[in-house]
Parts: C-alpha cells; sequence; structure tokens
C-alpha cells in the first residue's frame, strides 16, 4: 500500500502546548528565506504492523494508521477546538457539510518510511504560518485540509507522543468555514474576522483578542506611543461596499488601508459589550442578504456611518494598545464512542476518496505527477468500490475520479446509477447536471440549435434534487440558469423563483445575475429585468461582470451563449492555502 | 373588634431616589479642561498641517507631514495660563515651509515664524519695539494762576513710555515674504477749530520679513478709532463718537475710492448712509454694519436689517451700485449678529492665494459656509457626502486645491481637524479639539423645536442622559445670557456635565436670543415679565411630547440675564420650578448698567490694555483744556488715550435692559411675592454686575421663608485659572443639586388602624 504524503498547503490546525516541549524553537524560528515548494511525495506503506483504526461522532469521522487512543483523543481536540471557535463565531455563520468531516491520521511513529527532510520541511513550513509563529510554544501539527464542493478531507500526520487536547483551528480552517456559508458572507467580514482570527490567542477555555497592528510597524509603534496620532480612515460606505468606489491612483494603499479597516471594525465590534456584538452578528447576518447601507448600519447598531467611523479612529489606539478578553468557553467533554479497527471498505472509502482529490491537488500545484497520483487513486478504489459491501463513500469518489479525469460516459453511468440507489453525495446531483447540459450543448435537440424543453428538464432534475442541501453550491444554479438560457422558449415562473434563490445565495455572483437578466429580458419583464441587473452592480465586484451588467443596464447588448460562464471565479468551496 | 392591619403609609410621599455621587475633582477636570486642539493650518502645498496642542499650561504647535503621517515635530510656542499668559492670535503657512503665528499679550503681539524645514523658529518683533518713550517738558510757568478746578494731583514722572501696541494683520499675496503688522497708540491732537485737545490714536502699517531683513513702514495715520481698511491696505472708513454723544458715525478716510466727489459712502443712498449710525436704540434695531472690502476696493460687504427682520448680508458694487443679497438657508434668523462691529470680518472667507472672496460663514442652528466659489462649494459637498450627519467647516487649502483642511463636528462631538485629499479620496484625522471625550459615553443631544401659543418657533436643543438616576430624569433648562448671546446644536460641555449626573437637560433659544432677528428681540424688550416665562412654558410643552421627564424636579440655570430669568422664574412660578442656579447674573437688572460699575469695567479694560488709569488721565486731560495750552508743549501729560467717557456699550446696555419707555425687568428685590425655591448665586468677583448687598438682602428675605440662598464668590485667584474655577463651579452646583433635586424626602403618613 503506498501513502501520499503532501507538505502543508493549507493547515487546519495547530496544537498548543506549554514552551520547552522540544519543538517550541522550531515555532518561533521565522523563515524568511525563500520557500520551496516541495513535489508530492508518494510512499511506500510499509509498515503493516499499525492497524487503521476508526471512530466517529456525529459530524466527523476520523480513520487512521495510528493507537486507538490517538484517534480518540484527536477527536475529542477536535470537539474542544470547535468549542473555542464557537465561542468565536456564531455557529448560523458557519457553513457546513451535509457530509461529516474526515480527518485521516498518519502517525510520526512511521517516520523511519518518511526522508526525514520532508518532515522537517513540514514542521517548518508550518511554524512559519502566523498561527504558530507568534504563538510561542505553540506545535504544528501537519496537515492538509482539502476541500471539495461538497466535503472536507484532512490529512493529519500525528505526533502520539505529544497529547492534542489542546488543538486550535488555524485561519485557513476559519476561511472554509466562511466561506460555505451561505448566503454569502461580505468581503468586509471575510477579510477582517479573518485577520482578527489570525491575531487572536486561543486558549482551552477562551481567546484573547491580541494587540490589532495597523497598517505598518512605524504606524502602529507610533499610535501606540501617542494616541493622538494622525490615521486616516476610509468611509464606512467604501469600507463596505469597495466596488462602489473604483480604484483612486493610489489603489494599492488604498486596498491595504481596507483590509486593515476591516479588521479594526470587527477588533472594535468583538470588544464591545454584549449589545454591540449583538448588533454586529445582525449587521453581518443583515449583509449577507441585502446590499449594505447606512440605514441598514443604523438599524443595527442605532448610529450613522459617521458615528462608526469617529468612534473606530477613537477605538484605533485603544486596540493597539489594549488586547481583549473573550468569555470564558464552558466545555463539556462530549462522549465519544471508542475507536475500533477499521473495516477495508471505510479504509478503500475514505483513503480513496483522499486519494481522488489529491489527485486535484497536483494538478493545481505538479500536473507532472497527476497521472501517477490519479493511477494511485483508482488502484485503491477499483473494484472495492463498486462490491456489494463498498461504502456508499467509495463509488461516489469513483465516479467523481472519472468525471475529474474527464470520462464523462463512465461518470455519467456511475452517478445515474448512484442517484437512482438513493446514495449519492451532492457533488454527484451537481456533476450529473453538468454533464447532461454538456451533452445537449453538444447535441441540441430544439429548434434553432437551441436545447430542447426535454433536454432542458432533464439537466434542472438533478439540479432540483440539491435544493435545501447543505451546502448551497453556486455551480448549481449556474447550471441550471445557463440550461434555461440555452433552452427553448420562456422559462415557468417557478424556474425564476429558483434562480431567484440562487441570487439570494450568492448574491456576489455576477455570472449569474447575467443569465437571470437575459432571461428576465427574454420573458419581457424589463422590470424585474432591470432590478436584477441593479442587484448584480450592487453586489458584483469582479470588472468584467460589471461591465457586462452595466450594458444590460443601458440594453446595449445581451451575452452570447459562448460568453457564458459556468464557473465562479473563486468557488465558495475552494482551498485557500 | 378591630382588627390591626398594620402601618400603612396612607399619605405616602415618597421622592425616590439616589443621590448622585458628588463628582470628583478629577473627573470635571475631565469634562472643563481647555480645548487640546483649537486652531490648524495647512500649508500652501497642502504637504503640511501646523496645529496647536495644549497640555496643561503651556501651548505648543505641531507640524506633521500629510503624506508621510510619522513624519512630524513639535514645538513648545507659549504659557497660556497664568501670569506671562500668552494667546496665540495668528497662525498661518507664509509658504510651504514657513509657519507665521503671533503671540497676544496686553494687546501686544510678538510675531514669530517657525521654519518647518529646519524646525527652527525666529522671533520677528520684541514686545516694546515699536513703544515711544516721551518725556513730558517742565512747567514752563509754575506760577501761573491757575483756575480753581485745576487739579494738582496728578503730576508727571520724568520720562513716560508710550505704548504701541503691535498686531498681526494677515499675510498678503501683495506682499509675498512679508506679514503686515499694524501698531496702534495714542497721540494728543487738536480737534478742529476750537482749540480743545483730544486724544486720537496713531495707526501704522509694517511690512515685516519673514526673514529678519529690516521692517517697513508702509503707512501711517491718525483717527479717533482704527479704520477699515480695504484689502490693499487703504484706510476706506472709520467710526466717530462725537464727545458726550453716544453714537457711532461712520465717515470716509483716506483717498477716496473713484474721485474726490465720490467716496465710499456716497455711494449708497441716504437712508443706507444713515443706517450706518448705531445708537443705543438701533443697535439691536434696523441698521447696517460695515464688514469689508473685496479683493478690489470697489467692492463692499455689509449687513443689513433695514426694511427686513433679520440681518442679511449684502455685496455691493459701488461703481455700479448693484447689490447681491445673502440670506440664510432657511430666511429666518440673522446671517451676521448685530453685535458684530464694523470691520469685522470673521464671516467673509477669503481665498489666501487670490484675495477673493470665496465663502461666508454663518451660523443657523449649527456652523455653516455659503459657499460664492463653486468649486469649494462641490468639495463641501463631497465631504458633506462622506461624513453625513457632521458640520464640515471647510478652513483653507492648498495652491492647486487638492488637499483641504476641515474642522468637523457634530452635537456630540467636539470636533476633529482632518485633511482631504481630494485626488486620493482620502481623509486623514490630524487632531481632536477634545480627545479625552469618549463618543461612546457621551450624552447625546438631539434638536427640538418649540412653538409658543402666539406662533413663535423656537430652537431648542436636548442632551439625555446615558444613565439616569431617576426615571423619569429631573430636568434642567439652560438659560443663556441675553440678548448678546444663542446657543446653538454644537457640543456642549455644560449641558454634558449636567447630564452626566442624570439630568435631562435642555437649552432654549428664548425670544430676545442673538441671532433670531428684530422681531424675536424686541418681544423680549417689549416684555421681560411675559415672553420668557411663556416660552419656558411653551418648552416645557413640547418637551413633554417627546421625552419623559420629572415635572417636580425642573431646574432652571443661567448665565448673566439667562440666570436672572431662572431666579424670577423661580418667584413667579414656584410651582413649576424646582430651584435656580445663576451665574454672574444680577439680583436686579439694573446693576447690568450702574455707573459706577461701568467705571470698574472701564478701568479693568484699561489695565488689561497696558493704559494709564482712566481718572488720572481724565484729570489731565480737563487741566490742558482749561489752560488753553498746547499740553505737548507747557505743562503736560503724555499723549495717552483713555476709555471713551461715554461708554457706548454701557448705554446699548442701559437701552435693553433700562427700557425706552418700557417696562424694565423688575429687581428680585422688588417683587414682595415670596421666594421659596432654593438659589445657588455664583461671582465672579472681578464680575461688573456683582452685588453684594443685593445678595445679602435677597439672603435675608428668603431665611425668613425658610429657604437658603447658596452664593459662592470667586476671588481674583480663581480667576487666574478659568478651568479650576469652573470645576470649583460645577463642584458645587452638583452639589447643590443633589440636595435640592435628588434628595430623599420621605413623608410618612400617621399609622392607621382599621377595624
Amino acid at each position: 500500500m503506498r501513502l501520499s504524503i503532501i507538505p502543508l498547503a493549507a493547515s487546519v490546525f495547530v496544537f498548543a502546548a506549554v514552551p520547552g516541549l522540544g519543538v517550541s524553537g522550531q515555532a518561533t524560528e521565522a523563515a524568511s528565506e525563500n520557500v520551496v515548494q516541495l513535489p508530492p511525495l508518494l510512499v511506500e506503506d510499509i509498515n503493516q504492523g499499525i492497524p487503521w483504526v476508526y471512530v466517529e461522532d456525529g459530524s466527523r469521522r476520523v480513520i487512521g494508521r495510528c493507537d486507538t487512543s490517538t484517534a480518540n483523543d484527536f477527536l475529542r481536540g477536535l470537539e474542544r477546538a470547535k468549542s473555542v471557535f464557537d465561542s468565536l463565531v456564531p455557529k448560523n455563520f458557519q457553513g457546513a457539510y451535509q457530509l461529516p468531516d474526515v480527518y485521516v491520521l498518519y502517525s510520526q511513529r512511521m517516520k523511519t518510511m518518511l526522508p526525514p527532510q520532508l518532515l522537517e520541511e513540514a514542521y517548518k513550513r508550518g511554524a512559519e504560518r502566523k498561527e504558530a509563529s507568534e504563538r510561542p510554544g505553540a506545535l504544528v501539527v501537519p496537515n492538509l485540509r482539502l476541500a471539495d464542493k461538497d466535503n472536507a478531507i484532512s490529512f493529519v500526520y500525528i505526533n502520539e507522543d505529544k497529547p492534542t487536547e489542546t488543538l486550535f483551528f488555524t485561519s485557513n480552517f476559519l476561511r472554509q468555514i466562511l466561506l460555505l456559508r451561505t448566503p454569502q458572507l461580505p468581503d468586509w467580514f471575510m477579510e477582517g474576522f479573518v485577520q482578527v482570527y489570525e491575531n487572536t490567542t486561543l486558549y482551552p477555555d477562551s481567546y484573547v483578542l491580541e494587540r490589532l497592528k495597523w497598517l505598518s510597524k512605524e504606524h502602529t509603534e507610533a499610535l501606540w506611543a501617542d494616541p493622538e496620532f494622525p490615521r486616516a480612515l476610509l468611509p464606512m460606505d467604501e469600507l463596505f461596499t469597495p466596488s462602489k468606489y473604483p480604484g483612486p491612483k493610489s489603489a494599492e494603499e488604498r486596498r491595504r488601508l481596507w483590509s486593515a479597516q476591516t479588521a479594526l471594525f470587527v477588533r472594535w465590534a468583538l470588544s464591545g459589550d454584549s449589545e454591540r456584538l449583538e448588533a454586529f452578528w445582525n449587521y453581518v447576518d443583515r449583509s449577507s442578504r441585502e446590499p449594505s447601507s447606512e440605514a441598514l448600519f443604523r438599524e443595527c447598531f442605532g448610529f450613522g456611518y459617521s458615528d462608526a467611523r469617529d468612534r473606530l479612529c477613537d477605538f484605533l489606539p485603544r486596540a493597539i494598545r489594549q488586547p481583549a478578553v473573550g468569555k470564558p468557553v464552558v466545555w463539556q467533554p462530549p462522549k465519544i464512542p471508542d475507536a475500533r479497527l477499521a473495516t477495508e471498505e471505510e479504509i478503500v472509502a475514505y483513503k480513496g476518496d483522499w486519494e481522488r482529490q489529491v489527485v486535484l491537488y497536483v494538478r493545481r500545484t505538479s500536473p507532472t505527477f497527476e497521472t501517477r497520483y490519479a493511477d494511485q487513486a483508482r488502484k485503491t478504489l477499483g473494484a472495492a468500490a463498486l462490491a456489494k459491501k463498498a461504502e456508499p463513500r467509495a463509488k461516489n469518489a469513483l465516479a467523481l475520479l472519472e468525471f475529474e479525469a474527464g470520462n464523462d460516459a463512465v461518470a455519467r453511468k456511475l452517478f445515474e446509477e448512484l442517484i437512482a440507489d438513493g446514495q449519492a453525495r451532492p457533488r454527484v446531483f451537481l456533476e450529473l447536471g453538468r454533464l447532461r447540459l454538456r451533452h445537449a450543448q453538444e447535441y441540441p435537440n430544439g429548434a434553432e440549435g437551441r436545447i430542447s424543453r426535454e433536454q432542458v428538464s432533464q439537466i434542472l432534475e438533478p439540479l432540483e434534487a440539491l435544493r435545501g442541501r447543505q451546502p448551497a453550491m453556486s455551480e448549481t444554479y449556474l447550471v441550471y440558469a445557463a440550461a434555461l438560457f440555452e433552452g427553448e422558449g420562456i422559462p415557468e415562473e417557478a424556474q425564476f423563483q429558483v434562480l431567484e434563490e440562487g441570487l439570494r445565495l450568492f448574491p456576489k455572483s455576477g455570472p449569474l445575475a447575467i443569465l437571470s437578466a437575459c432571461l428576465r429580458f427574454r420573458q419581457g419583464n424589463t422590470v424585474a429585468a432591470q432590478a436584477t441587473v441593479e442587484r448584480g452592480l450592487k453586489w458584483c465586484s469582479e470588472p468584467k461582470r460589471r461591465e457586462t451588467l452595466e450594458k444590460l443596464r443601458i440594453g446595449a447588448v445581451v451575452p452570447q451563449k459562448k460568453e457564458m460562464p459556468l464557473e465562479e471565479p473563486t468557488s465558495p468551496t475552494a482551498e485557500h492555502p | 373588634m378591630y382588627r390591626i392591619f398594620g402601618c400603612l403609609l396612607s399619605f405616602l410621599a415618597l421622592e425616590f431616589a439616589a443621590r448622585a455621587a458628588l463628582p470628583s475633582i478629577d473627573e470635571l477636570t475631565e469634562f472643563l479642561m481647555p480645548v487640546r486642539t483649537d486652531q490648524a493650518v495647512l500649508s500652501t502645498d497642502g504637504k503640511r498641517i501646523a496645529y496647536t496642542v495644549r497640555q496643561g499650561q503651556r501651548l505648543s504647535l505641531l507640524v506633521s507631514s500629510v503624506d508621510d503621517l510619522p513624519v512630524r515635530r513639535s514645538v513648545d510656542i507659549c504659557q497660556v495660563e497664568g501670569r506671562d499668559a500668552q494667546k496665540l492670535a495668528f497662525l498661518e503657512w507664509a509658504d510651504e515651509n514657513r509657519v507665521v503665528y503671533a503671540l497676544r499679550r496686553e494687546n501686544r503681539d510678538e510675531v514669530w515664524v517657525l521654519d518647518a524645514a529646519t524646525f527652527s523658529t525666529r522671533r520677528l518683533n520684541t514686545r516694546g519695539e515699536f513703544d515711544i518713550l516721551y518725556s513730558p517738558p517742565p512747567d514752563p510757568d509754575p506760577e501761573h494762576d491757575k483756575p480753581e478746578t485745576f487739579d494738582t494731583s496728578a503730576t508727571m514722572p520724568e520720562e513716560i513710555p508710550l505704548p504701541r501696541y503691535p498686531r498681526c494683520m494677515r499675510l498678503s499675496p501683495l506682499y509675498p515674504g512679508c506679514v503686515v503688522l499694524m501698531t496702534e497708540g495714542s497721540v494728543l491732537q487738536l480737534r478742529g477749530r476750537e482749540s480743545q485737545y483730544e486724544y486720537g490714536y496713531e495707526y501704522q502699517l509694517w511690512k515685516v520679513p519673514l526673514d529678519g531683513s529690516p521692517k517697513k513702514s508702509f503707512f501711517r495715520g491718525t483717527y479717533p478709532r482704527r479704520p477699515l481698511f480695504d484689502r490693499q491696505f487703504v484706510p476706506r472708513l472709520v467710526q466717530q463718537q462725537p464727545p458726550g454723544q453716544a453714537a457711532l458715525y461712520l465717515g470716509s478716510v483716506g483717498s477716496s475710492v473713484f474721485s474726490k466727489q465720490q467716496t465710499v459712502l456716497s455711494s449708497f443712498d441716504e437712508k443706507t448712509q444713515e443706517s450706518f449710525r448705531v445708537t443705543p436704540a438701533n443697535y439691536f434695531g434696523p441698521r447696517s454694519v460695515l464688514l469689508s472690502f473685496g479683493k478690489e476696493p470697489t467692492t463692499l460687504y455689509y449687513a443689513s436689517n433695514v426694511e427686513r427682520d433679520c440681518m442679511a448680508l449684502y455685496q455691493m458694487n459701488l461703481r455700479t451700485g448693484k447689490r447681491r443679497v445673502f440670506e440664510l438657508p432657511s430666511g429666518v434668523g440673522d446671517f451676521v449678529s448685530p453685535t458684530v462691529s464694523h470691520g469685522s470680518d470673521q464671516g467673509l472667507v477669503f481665498d489666501r492665494f487670490s484675495d477673493e472672496l470665496v465663502g461666508l460663514r454663518f451660523t443657523e442652528t449649527e456652523q455653516s459656509t455659503l459657499w460664492i466659489d463653486p468649486s469649494l462649494g462641490a468639495v463641501q459637498q463631497e465631504l458633506q457626502n462622506q461624513l453625513q450627519g457632521r458640520v464640515v467647516q471647510v478652513l483653507s487649502w492648498d495652491r492647486e486645491r487638492k488637499r483641504f483642511l476641515a474642522f468637523v463636528s457634530s452635537p456630540n462631538d467636539p470636533g476633529r481637524y482632518f485633511v482631504f485629499d481630494r485626488e486620493a479620496s482620502r481623509l486623514t484625522q490630524f487632531a481632536k479639539a477634545m480627545p479625552w471625550f469618549d463618543l461612546d459615553q457621551v450624552n447625546l443631544t438631539d434638536s427640538l423645536t418649540v412653538s409658543t401659543p402666539v406662533g413663535v418657533r423656537l430652537s431648542a436643543y436636548l442632551t439625555t442622559p446615558r444613565a439616569p438616576l431617576l426615571k423619569p430624569p429631573p430636568l434642567v433648562i439652560l438659560l443663556h445670557d441675553a440678548p448678546w448671546t444663542q446657543t446653538t446644536a454644537a457640543f456642549n460641555r455644560d449641558a454634558q456635565i449636567l447630564a452626566r449626573f442624570g439630568f435631562l437637560v435642555l437649552r432654549l433659544n428664548y425670544r430676545g436670543s442673538d441671532g433670531g432677528g428684530r422681531n424675536l428681540r424686541d418681544a423680549l424688550f417689549s416684555n421681560y415679565e411675559r415672553a420668557p416665562y411663556e416660552d419656558l412654558e411653551a418648552a416645557l410643552g413640547a418637551l413633554e411630547k417627546v421625552r419623559s421627564f420629572d415635572k417636580r424636579r425642573v431646574v432652571l440655570f443661567g448665565t448673566g440675564f439667562g440666570g436672572y430669568l431662572a431666579a424670577r422664574a423661580c418667584q413667579l412660578y414656584p410651582d413649576k420650578y424646582r430651584c435656580a442656579v445663576a451665574w454672574n447674573s444680577p439680583v436686579d437688572p439694573k446693576n447690568l448698567v450702574e455707573t459706577q460699575l461701568e467705571r470698574a469695567r472701564d478701568t479693568m479694560m484699561a489695565k488689561q490694555a497696558g493704559m494709564l488709569p482712566f481718572d488720572y488721565m481724565d484729570r489731565q486731560l480737563r487741566n490742558y483744556n482749561q489752560l488753553g495750552a498746547d499740553p505737548s508743549k507747557s505743562f503736560s501729560s503724555p499723549p495717552q488715550a483713555v476709555a471713551f467717557k461715554v461708554n457706548f456699550m454701557s448705554e446699548v446696555r442701559r437701552y435693553v435692559y433700562q427700557g425706552d419707555g418700557r417696562r424694565p425687568p423688575v429687581s428680585l428685590l422688588a417683587d414682595e411675592r415670596g421666594l421659596s425655591k432654593p438659589m445657588l448665586f455664583l461671582q465672579d468677583s472681578d464680575h461688573p454686575i456683582l452685588g453684594e448687598d443685593q445678595l445679602k438682602s435677597l439672603r435675608r428675605r428668603m431665611a425668613k421663608n425658610g429657604v437658603e440662598l447658596d452664593y459662592l464668590l470667586f476671588d481674583a485667584d480663581d480667576n487666574a485659572d478659568s478651568t479650576t474655577k469652573r470645576v470649583r463651579a460645577y463642584a458645587r452646583i452638583v452639589e447643590f443639586l443633589n440636595e435640592t433635586v435628588y434628595n430623599y424626602d420621605v413623608k410618612i403618613g400617621p399609622t392607621e388602624v382599621r377595624p
């Protein structure tokens, strides 16, 4: 058996320990030299003596080559880390997968078979992470979390000699969780909250928002020394809707200021009393559902933009000088069943799915290795996934592996079987819709080269089944809209409602706004079309899409079929290393 | 059979209350300490800003780069309190590197220049540099038979320094690299053909090079008062007060604008010309006030309320006679306060580069600017869009008009100085006026409109306590001095202090307030005994509709005439008002015009101005004129001017408070009605309206009713430091209010036994 070890790219947790526990020296050592991206390594699994173990709770699955106690402790550590995380980020702002999170543990006892420099590099790069480098004594658990559209799997290279009761999630984890949330969270919030989180010291039962860093060391020190030191802040309207203020000459400087101010605003809100905190979360939620405005802000906070800007201005030196201590987190250790030996089917399913996702990662980072990784995944999944006793996850993984490899016919057959058997994971529905659209585009049955009504309904059928499932995927609505756009006739009102739903969940999606507006124009409902265009302009920040929307606004152009994008510029479930 | 239900408090009259914790000195000092930054200027290239920073008794000037914020330095410029205190009277950038500032003490300006590149300072003049040393000649005929009335008590020293008071005027594009300085001092001169001597003032203008080169005088002239110069520094007009008259006439002086036949004044019709004459009777009535010339001497700006209720601002082209009128946007209220004097150009905004008039400042409910230059209007709009709900005052700009210095404030924020970079759309905050006020702690202020039963609309401002001690909270109504001042929406520290101690605070522009127009002022003058109290009643009615307050705990707190109104209201309507606080207020409004007190005021003013005592100079001048001799050649005194013998403003006050056939306000002692409400009077010892005897009488009368008059007199030492004085005053006020408003007054009825 081979096991792939990937250098750190998107770690999701660090692991805190008291200083002096050996590895802390590495953690505090800042790496200023250039970091070389290591190619993924394929390692022969020769540790036959260490069995695979398995443990699960409601929303997590841990499978690994380690002791059962390690797996148990790790799962408990995850629960505890999550409770601290939840005290900072209310649950209704966290996106979630319908499928449980999967953690593949790999013991460092097996390091003898790993090149020592790989381990060293993994630690070093982990130590460079902000969370670790700024937290003396923090140890890094080398790990990689790969997020698919409907599920995430983390590979963890675990040191069984160190306790894992004090795991903390990194900002990457936070970012992935926030990106999953629908309706999409506003950009200013994502930017600011992640920065504040990165600058937060997490403890097992509380957290401390550390002193804010402002623009540069020079500025920060000056404000530390003199609270009346001059400062430039953006108007709040620009902070919340930067797209309304296209770049002045000093665009980069402004972007830096915007970023710093988003953190200042979040820090101000989180440092306030419960009333301010409630107003803040209310505002974040409302801002994800409707465009930001002063009226909305006033409704939530009780004062307007000018007051808010002045308050931020006044708060800035305080945030630089004083850390803020969060409320203590009350944690009840959950009851976790004991880990057991994993079944062969479980090993195939989780390991296979992991390897499938590694293929995508390798495709982006080291394309020359893709074939080798794809072969490895096929070897793991292969016939085992199609066996009667196989875990559904294995067959789903195999189907997606074929889809991702471009074997449309094989993938489509497997997708349809999985749906028919009621075993399909959410992404299967989406990709089946996409495959059908692709096929219909190639062989349109409708008049004037358009997709026939029957073809449209075949495409929409699996997509309809996805509605209401977590996480909502923007592509679902994009494929849906594209099918209608290329299809014959005028969509029904119920179909428009699906598009409306998509716009509500993904208001920043320029392509969806464009397609929806075009369909409304086709329907002859110019009022609704213009409203969609206006809404798109309020939300969308991507220049090209805005340009198209501007043209639509003045009725200058209707986009052609080939111009219709079916992928978002940034997928909400994309990995953010 | 009787059943005892126990003690029933059948006549329970519980006055609940928590006493306010008495304020600590530190807390009050935080409220009352002087503004930290109150002046700021932008360099001509917009790359630097200079602003004042007050720390304790010292004032510094801080110069900061606009582009590279960490680059900044400060220089200590003067002491602003204590014996050698100076005041920053002028601050402006001469160019991109040099800041000119003037420090004033005893009416003399010391002008300094700070080179921001090298950060070195240079003093351009010394205190006594322009003084003249006068040696009185010996009496030529000591045995001369002097008239019986001759006052021999006036003896002369051998040498007397005659002060010439330097005053920094401005930087003008006419004299680049120089600052224009004016010196003024008194001279004796013959009056007309009567061979009588009178005092006049000599005025001299100087170009003072900033590099320290010798100063050059470019104008010298003698006038009875300071003339009004045009923008080219040519004297055009001057006011005169004929001896013994309580009237000021405006006359043309210097070279005429067009020809000898056409002077500035002759460009106006007779009626308007006449309206420039000011008397006590028309001071608050219909008249015109000349403000300034435009860039060209053919343009004149004046304010007038002739044939209208409110003061409007006029731009007059003297050549064509064309007039343009500016009114408040609301159309109601004075564009310019009638209390401004001729030549006051405070509300006019000139571009320092072109010397053109570009805007007009005015106060409606808040400070605003009417921009004549549309490009500045556009900047104002841009800033206003960014800072909605704020009062934005564009103060200055760079040569290219790319960067603008603005003072931004609100009823809840004392204000901040920003530099707005228009190109980068960047707004940088450089300083706060009072950084110790926390926006999260400030008590919020809203506007309120009060309609009186006679249909008059009054403006008022309501400050709500964040943490009231009682619910509903007690109310304090603040009454300002009238008719000299008004209250505006701007951040008000008095209201903040009182709200901090749990009071709802209402500031009311009652009829008679400044800025409200003639009719509103006349309404007060014509009926002192009714109008203000009707307004108070209307205010309470209006307030009741929008906010709940404890009607049994309504306090009146006034300064000057407002304090008198507060006390009088308690006397007239004891059932409505709980108590009164009066600060520098008369028991009898006649005190406001008492001759003796006027003299005291004149002496005080003369002393402050570094003049010789009034009485001494008066006797001397009488002697000269009785001798019929030229005092500069014979028995003589120095040519030293004194305060005017007929104090014009005293006559105005006399007209206002004693009336002209109208019923004057009534003394608290003259009314037989009882004085049953507690009162606190606070007085500055050197304030001219001090009436200690009357206060004692008032105290005796109140004592008969079992009520105490609380009295706090500040001695001269207190006056030296206004913060300390105000802190002491407020400590006493809060203590007084604690005793009279937040008291435990529990009346328990008799125990009742019921069957």
